[in-house]
């Protein structure tokens, strides 16, 4: 297997090290920098398949290095912050950041995050299209098979479970009620206020997300119901 | 005065009192000597000053002239019984004239043709009489002869009555001396002789045509005298008044106490000028020292003072009106001399009103020389306080002095303008008394615009001043659209805004820059806290030989995350309690949310054992912002998770009350609640002092705020075990469109 390098830049050391830790467990090649020059210069020298980048660093910050790198690589960027407001994330996002991640982070999702983003970067794309399979992000669902995967790795899923993931995949980016999840996924109206839906849902979260309390696909309209994201 | 001998001492308090007892005392003196002088006037007039003998006064020569008719009278018209009895005292046109007079006769036609005979009984006729008449004619002849006779006896027993009283009044005149002489000389009737009269020093000739007069020290005036008796007579009368005067008649008492007068009349002078002086005196005294206790000390008022000049003016002017009136009516009354017994009583109020009088004057002068030696005499004037609350509405920054002149030449218009409209068609110029007429209504209407207009512009400051009590403290007060007359005002108001609008902006500021502090410092935090729970993490993988240290690994892997939790809890709290977040309401389903929210949160329920029961008969929809909303009822549901007694019911309502989406959430508490509930809301308190549990104090502290921020409120109920939270958020109004709301 080809080895990957990644490019971890935080000013903080022990971060940039502890990280490594973790990206030398999961078989990567880590090239470390302390400041936005140091990882644009590091760029230069090395062939870098992805980057984690803090913001807040002497010298370039991070979001000033991601427009620099966007001018001419198209690597995936995950962005490390202790910055957790809302406009923070959309704004390293809309800067050409694939993900945002915000500190203190649990380093597993990190990792998840990061084998997610390789996979899609390095192997996904190539993938060819089947009928019947339809893919958000790195969820498929085949359905045909009846199956769900994630990230490539075939997840379990119950039934309803499955029936609520299907209905919200066809129509991604439509946001559907808990009475009309009802309805549709078995068949019969709703008549008592019941949860049954929204722990479904929970389910389904737990087993597709990286991080199940901060969604990337399957997201909570408070008050109004449930969707998957179109990405 | 003797208190004026020290000058130091004439402030003193025993000083004061002892010139205004004098005062009082001169005053009692004058009104004494007035009750004397008016007892003196009583008899006598002017001349009793001047007059050196009884003999020269108008009483007396009155007396002695009334006493000379009656001598004329008996001596010279009857001169005696037998005479009257005769008839021939008679006047016999008065007789029948007081007959016709009695029986109600009219001179006329029969009257003119007849005549009484001498001896009165019967009716002579002298011309013709028409037939018509003759019964009448009868009829006076019957009266004339059955009546007349009787009248006749009637008329001379009067006039004997009358001699007898003349004659019994001069019997009692000891004093008066007197003669009648015929033509020839000889006396024909008197109290005495013709040579005691020639003895007599005061003495009196009188005849028609020619008189003397030794009585007085004067020539008298004759026409006291005018006796038409003697006018018509041949008689000479020869008066004369006895000197020495004796006792026992009325000269002689007029004559003593004409002497009883000149006596005092003198002193009633003396002392009258003396008191006066005393009162002048006294009062001088009183006015130089009233109101001070020392030489040009500060003057000290009373509470007549306090009292308008004016008004204190008209007060006492009233006083002394009504006093006036009471006191002359009264001594008209005493000198009538009618009621004896009431004299006494008048006597008394009027000396009691006399003092009060004098009291009042005593007072109104002493409040105005208080006033004038303070210099405060016109400004205590109603006049001058009413131009001075005047001129303080007109002069200074409230309102401009040329509103006065305004106001002024609106008056003056109206008045010239109206002057003209009724003086022109007296001048012959009845068409300007139409113009002015029109006039009047365009100059008023102006006025009324102009007037209008500075109202409205009175409208537009108390606008803004709403608008700033509501808290737009940047509503524009447009000041060059403002009236002159309210710009002061409205400048003054403007500031005022402009003044809290910076204290809000400050407080907002500041607020804002705590805010920021927290999240400033909590990022610090965040970075070191990163290491630690990666390296934690990484201890745990490591294989560790102590049993205890993979122990205390796990305390630090549990903590560090608390620590994480903790730290995004403070910036929540204090962004939400700053209002520095963003609040994106949409319309949004009460009970979707609620199960919604029980999804997430249904594994650590069942670990605690918790149902739940919700109840919400009809759809809620509420206007708020879901992903606040979410954290509200995950704040709520973890706290019922939390201290909630393990498998109890914990019971949900979601209703609607007064425009309000109400979410109550109830449930049994494992432990007794024994805080305020009230206290709760604060940030950092938590049901469990020992604060051993999960959870960073802030939750309901944070609920709180974020409903506040939506425009709903929170609220906690405690009822012994049973624990209630209250969340209202405003209802989505059906009217209100979808746009949405961005606070910052």
């Amino acid at each position: 297997m080809e080895q990957f390098n990644i490019l971890v830049c935080d000013d903080d050391k022990s971060i940039v090290d502890a990280i490594e830790i973790y990206l030398k467990q999961e078989g990567y090649r880590v090239i470390k920098a302390y400041n936005g020059l140091e990882a644009l210069q590091a760029l230069e020298e090395n062939e870098i398949h992805l980057i984690l980048l803090d913001v807040m660093m002497p010298e370039m910050d991070g979001l000033n290095a991601t427009v620099k790198i966007r001018e001419s690589l198209n690597i995936p960027i995950i962005i490390l912050s202790a910055k957790s407001e809302d406009t923070d994330k959309i704004l390293g996002l809309n800067f050409g950041a694939d993900d945002y991640i915000t500190k203190p982070f649990n380093p597993l999702e990190l990792m998840a995050r990061v084998k997610s983003l390789m996979r899609r970067y390095t192997a996904l794309g190539s993938i060819a299209e089947k009928n019947n399979i339809i893919r958000i992000g790195g969820i498929e669902l085949d359905k045909d098979a009846k199956e769900v995967r994630v990230e490539g790795e075939k997840i379990k899923l119950t039934a309803t479970e499955y029936g609520i993931l299907q209905l919200l995949m066809e129509n991604a980016g439509k946001v559907f009620s808990i009475d009309e999840i009802y309805e549709k996924v078995w068949n019969e109206a709703s008549f008592a206020p019941e949860n049954t839906v929204s722990v479904h849902i929970r389910r389904i979260r737990e087993k597709i997300e990286i991080n199940p309390k901060e969604p990337r696909y399957l997201k909570v309209v408070w008050g109004i119901g449930y969707k998957i994201e179109k990405i | 005065m003797a208190t004026k001998s020290k000058k130091s001492k004439v402030y003193q308090m025993k000083f004061k009192v002892t010139a205004a007892v004098l005062f009082f005392a001169c005053a009692i003196s004058i009104f004494f000597c007035g009750i004397v002088g008016v007892n003196i006037s009583k008899v006598w007039s002017w001349d009793v000053i001047n007059a050196d003998a009884v003999y020269d006064t108008e009483e007396f020569r009155e007396f002695f002239s009334n006493t000379l008719d009656q001598a004329v009278l008996a001596d010279i018209y009857y001169q005696s019984e037998g005479r009257i009895e005769a008839g021939l005292a008679v006047d016999r046109e008065e007789l029948l004239n007081g007959f016709k007079r009695y029986y109600g006769i009219v001179d006329g036609v029969i009257t003119g043709n007849t005549e009484v005979n001498e001896t009165y009984d019967g009716l002579m006729i002298y011309g013709n009489i028409p037939e018509s008449l003759h019964e009448n004619l009868t009829e006076y002849e019957e009266l004339v002869e059955s009546r007349l006779p009787s009248y006749y006896k009637m008329y001379i027993q009067r006039q004997l009555d009358e001699y007898k009283n003349c004659v019994r009044y001069l019997d009692g005149m000891k004093n008066f001396l007197y003669y009648v002489e015929d033509e020839n000389g000889n006396v024909i009737g008197g109290n005495t002789t013709k040579s005691e009269i020639g003895e007599a020093e005061r003495t009196l000739v009188l005849s028609a045509g020619f008189s003397s007069d030794h009585l007085g020290e004067n020539p008298y005036y004759f026409d006291v005298y005018d006796n038409s008796i003697l006018e018509k007579s041949n008689f000479k009368f020869y008066g004369a008044i006895r000197d020495p005067l004796l006792p026992g008649d009325e000269f002689y008492d007029l004559w003593q106490d004409f002497g009883f007068a000149k006596q005092s009349i003198p002193i009633l002078f003396a002392v009258f000028a003396l008191s006066l002086l005393g009162l002048l005196v006294c009062m001088i005294y009183l006015m130089r020292v009233t109101g001070q206790k020392e030489k040009g000390g500060k003057i000290q008022f009373t509470v007549v003072d306090r009292l308008y000049n004016e008004i204190h003016f008209l007060l006492v002017f009233l006083f002394y009106g009504v006093a006036f009136t009471v006191a002359s009516t009264l001594i008209e009354i005493i000198l009538q001399g009618r009621v004896v017994f009431w004299n006494y009583v008048f006597a008394t109020v009027l000396g009691t009103l006399y003092l009060v009088a004098v009291a009042v004057l005593l007072s109104y002068v002493l409040s105005v020389t208080r006033q004038f030696k303070d210099r405060s005499f016109f400004r205590n004037t109603w006049i001058s306080a009413s131009i001075r609350r005047m001129s303080e509405l007109f002069t200074g920054k409230t309102f401009r002095g040329w509103m006065v002149i305004v106001m002024l030449c609106y008056g003056l218009g109206n008045c010239v303008i109206m002057g003209i409209m009724v003086m022109a068609p007296f001048y012959g110029y009845g068409k300007f008394s139409l113009l002015a007429g029109i006039g009047l209504v365009l100059f008023n209407v102006l006025c009324m615009y102009w007037f209008i207009r500075a109202l409205r512009s009175l409208k537009e400051i108390m606008v803004s001043v709403k608008e700033s009590s509501k808290g737009n403290f940047s509503y524009p007060l447009e000041l060059n659209k403002i009236s002159p007359s309210f710009l002061n005002f409205a400048e003054d108001v403007a500031n005022i805004q402009v003044g809290l609008k910076n204290a809000v902006d400050d407080a907002v500021k500041g607020e804002r820059m705590k805010a920021e502090l927290i999240t400033n410092v909590s990022h610090d935090l965040k970075t070191p806290l990163t290491s630690i729970i990666s390296y934690v993490d990484l201890l745990k993988k490591e294989e560790l030989e102590n049993e205890r240290a993979s122990g205390y690994v796990d305390i630090l892997h549990e903590k560090s995350y608390r620590l994480k939790q903790l730290i995004e809890d403070l910036i929540e709290a204090s962004k939400a309690s700053s209002g520095n977040l963003t609040v994106t309401k949409m319309r949004v389903d009460y009970k979707q949310l609620t199960l919604q929210a029980m999804g997430e949160m249904e594994d650590k329920m069942e670990a605690v054992g918790l149902t739940f029961k919700i109840s919400c008969a009809e759809p809620v929809f509420i206007h708020a912002d879901g992903g606040h909303m979410w954290r509200i009822l995950e704040n709520l549901f973890s706290n019922v998770i939390k201290y909630s007694m393990p498998n109890s019911r914990v019971y949900v309502d979601i209703f609607k009350m007064d425009g309000y989406g109400i979410l109550v959430m109830k449930n049994i508490s494992a432990a007794p609640i024994d805080f305020d509930e009230t206290r709760l809301t604060e940030r950092f308190v938590r049901g469990d002092a020992s604060r051993t549990t999960e959870g960073s104090g802030l939750g309901l502290s944070i609920t709180q705020s974020l409903a506040e921020i939506q425009g709903g409120t929170f609220g906690i109920q405690v009822d012994g075990d049973l624990f209630k939270a209250v969340v209202s958020i405003p209802l989505w109004e059906a009217e209100e469109e979808d746009e949405e709301k961005e606070e910052e």
